[in-house]
């Protein structure tokens, strides 16, 4: 039995600027493919946004991705943050305590 | 055990015994986290949590299997029962290793660590016993409760009354 994708994205790039757009459920077999993808990003923007309106359910795996990801782009004095959670990432975020770190938006645009 | 005997005394007390009614029991790998995510989440709807308690009793689940893959040897047991009011899943996973079983809240900055946190912060009630050869880790939720005050959210004046809920949620378990 081979992982189904059970999320997908989308980016929008404007300037130094990208916005990362989720949908779909993302658990620890999909968190290397997402760790992936947002280091690419922070690798290529001064300002990354991780949308996460449609995003259904995330774990700990996924917050660990976030984390790493925020953790370069902070390195190299840029910004990485997720908007519009979900109710789930809402929830999940603020059980773990680290819904203010990853959702305060940076002062530069 | 005698089981006719058991189900008359069920009958005649009214109430269904407290005899585990096992309601998912399944091997897994990391393949299998997140089909065995979904099928956990349609046993624990059917057996009457449901909404958010159901989510996150789902999700404390899912912590425990994904720690057992991590953490315990690429692969563990899912027990999912039903003892009276209350579901319990058992997660045994055979990790030969004897690091510290992290449960308190990392830093922020900290990126991994937070799976047992979320498992005893979602239920209130995550037991975690060392094995010899392994860790057996243990959610609960109590079913009564959690219906009661879906019940009591829906109809103000049926919630007031505790013997409805309790007749609603006998009905459902067959």
């Amino acid at each position: 039995m081979s992982p189904k994708l059970t999320w997908q994205h989308q980016i929008h790039a404007e300037g130094e600027r990208k916005t990362i757009v989720l949908s779909g459920e993302i658990d620890m077999n999909g968190a290397p493919r997402l760790q992936d993808l947002l280091h690419a990003a922070v690798d290529n923007a001064d300002v990354v946004e991780v949308d996460a309106a449609a995003v259904t359910f995330i774990d700990s795996s996924v917050i660990s991705a976030l984390i790493t990801a925020r953790n370069t782009a902070a390195t190299n004095g840029r910004h990485l943050s997720l908007v519009n959670a979900s109710p789930q990432v809402h929830r999940v975020l603020d059980v773990t305590g680290v819904l203010n770190a990853l959702t305060v938006k940076s002062g530069r645009r | 055990m005698n089981d006719r005997q058991l189900g008359e005394d069920a009958r005649v007390s009214g109430r269904s015994a407290a005899r585990p009614v096992v309601l998912l029991s399944q091997h897994f790998t990391a393949e299998a986290v997140t089909p065995l995510r979904h099928l956990l989440a349609a046993r624990v709807t059917a057996a009457g949590l449901s909404g958010d308690n159901g989510d996150d009793f789902v999700l404390a689940v899912h912590e425990l299997v994904t720690n057992a893959v991590r953490h315990g040897g690429g692969s563990g047991h899912l027990d999912l029962r039903q003892v009276d009011g209350v579901l319990v899943c058992e997660v045994t996973d055979h990790g030969a290793g004897s690091d510290a079983l992290p449960v308190d809240l990392p830093p922020v900055h900290v990126p991994g660590g937070r799976g047992l946190w979320l498992a005893h912060q979602l239920t209130g009630a995550l037991m975690l016993t060392r094995r010899p050869d392994g860790i057996t880790a243990t959610v609960s939720v109590c079913l009564i409760r959690q219906t009661a005050a879906a019940v009591a959210q829906q109809s103000p004046a049926a919630g007031a009354d505790g013997m409805v809920d309790a007749s609603a949620i006998e009905g459902e378990q067959e």
